[in-house]
């Protein structure tokens, strides 16, 4: 069943097309990684799924429905930026708890235990009470994990979630992710981490200029990649 | 120096000390929260909207004359419009035009000084702009205000002085008529500095109490690491 449709998205910064007519859909629980180099607008067209950023032209419907609503589509739709973006002057707790209370108008007993459910969840059982600043990168992105999930979504969007972390940080939170993708959770991860989307992604995506130019499932994207600019693009990230 | 002379200034410039405090701290009530208000509505305006040309150009005038002027200007201007205030509400009035414009724009420094990521994790989680200006940047933003506005503070109070051109009769004002009748200024300028210190002394030592509780709600903790 289709969960995602996205039909001719354009988006364009000034003169810079980011987006250059871009169809996408994704099934229930189905597991997309999208790759490409910098530039190619892979950040651009998740943060149009979640109207991050308002694309100039196209449509996008998620279960059936157009997404006009801003904040209700927000609301089933969780995201996990590189950058963390946990709030600074809340625990690991009261960043998992505050959404479900103050938007789902859960008590603060119950928004509580399902922050403590979520969080030892991403491993971080016994962290709940520190801030932020105690906490590692890594650390930090699986209590941004849980804060998404905390919102109980229907799709999660991760925005390069492991580019922002030092390497052997970067293992904790592809687990976490794989873990998510294995019990059902829709995911669309953009991401370099190939070894991630062989391992994870039941398909892969590749972008260049604004398009999508190749989709394919993993053994034949990296065995057989079906676009010559792929094909370079795989050798420059992989031949290192 | 005359000890005697001087103990007797003090106990006669307590009460317009009295009426600086009370200037002071009526304009403080009112300009701190109207200007810092003024200031984050400020940050999440678009530049051509009517009501941020209008905070732009207070600020713009506040920046741009002298506290004097300003002063004059309620003073003089103000009765040509057929409005006749209270002295005192002219005094307030004026020193709240000055101090606002100031913390307009610390209030807007401090809102927009917020990462971007900040907003967008609130927004993403789906609050609004306003729930996630109210939950989540304004609590940042108040910590990185208060130096600022501490700073304000002793601004503001020093400023009051001025308001003897306009007769009202403040410290300083007091000041003057007692050096120029008795015609002893170095003595009277020391009692009347002290004052002034003792009063911004007492209003930092509050301020600073402010500043612990807001530390104390986490909001201090970890300055560094949304400086990114």
């Amino acid at each position: 069943m289709t969960l995602l449709q996205a039909r001719g998205l354009v988006k364009r910064f000034g003169t810079f097309v980011a987006l250059d007519g871009v169809d996408l859909d994704l099934q229930r629980g189905e597991r997309l990684v999208i790759c490409g180099p910098s530039g190619s607008g892979k950040s651009t067209l998740i943060r149009c799924i979640n109207r991050l950023e308002q694309p100039d032209s196209g449509a996008i419907t998620i279960e059936g429905l157009p997404s006009t609503n801003l904040q209700a589509l927000r609301r089933r739709v969780g995201m996990v930026f590189q950058q963390f973006n946990l709030f600074p002057n809340l625990t690991a707790r009261e960043n998992v708890a505050v959404a479900p209370r103050k938007l789902l108008g859960l008590s603060r007993t119950e928004a509580d235990a399902r922050a403590e459910t979520l969080l030892e969840r991403v491993q971080l059982a016994g962290h709940a009470d520190k801030l932020p600043s105690g906490l590692s990168g890594g650390q930090q992105q699986r209590v941004a994990i849980a804060r998404a999930l905390a919102m109980e979504p229907v799709l999660m969007l991760f925005d390069e979630p492991t580019s922002a972390l030092d390497p052997e940080m970067i293992r904790e939170v592809l687990d976490v992710m794989v873990e998510l993708g294995q019990g059902g959770m829709s995911m669309i991860v953009v991401t370099h981490e190939m070894g991630f989307a062989r391992r994870a992604a039941d398909r892969i995506g590749f972008m260049d200029q604004g398009r999508i130019v190749a989709m394919a499932p993993p053994q034949e994207f990296f065995d057989a990649p079906p676009h010559p600019r792929l094909v370079r693009f795989l050798d420059n990230i992989l031949g290192h | 120096m005359d000890p005697v002379f001087m103990a007797e200034v003090l106990v006669r410039l307590l009460p317009p000390l009295g009426l600086t405090i009370l200037l002071s701290v009526t304009a403080l009530a009112i300009a701190t929260p109207l200007g810092l208000a003024l200031g984050a509505w400020r940050a999440e305006l678009p530049d051509r909207h009517p009501a941020a040309r209008l905070i732009d150009a207070w600020v713009f005038f506040v920046r741009g004359t002298p506290i004097l002027i300003q002063i004059f200007a309620v003073y003089f201007i103000l009765p040509k419009l057929g409005l006749q205030p209270p002295l005192f509400v002219m005094g307030v009035g004026a020193l709240v035009g000055n101090s606002a414009g100031y913390q307009i724009e610390i209030g807007r420094a401090a809102v927009q000084s917020v990462p971007k990521g900040q907003w967008e994790a609130a927004l993403a989680l789906g609050f609004d702009r306003r729930a996630s200006l109210r939950q989540f940047i304004l609590p940042q933003a108040a910590r990185r205000m208060v130096g600022p506005v501490m700073n304000e503070l002793s601004q503001l109070i020093k400023a009051s002085s001025v308001l003897s051109v306009i007769t009202l009769f403040e410290l300083h004002k007091a000041a003057e008529a007692i050096s120029s009748a008795n015609l002893r200024f170095s003595e009277v300028i020391v009692v009347e500095g002290f004052l002034y210190f003792v009063f911004i002394f007492g209003i930092s030592l509050i301020a600073k109490a402010v500043e612990r509780r807001l530390s104390a709600a986490g909001g201090l903790a970890d300055a560094g690491s949304f400086a990114r």
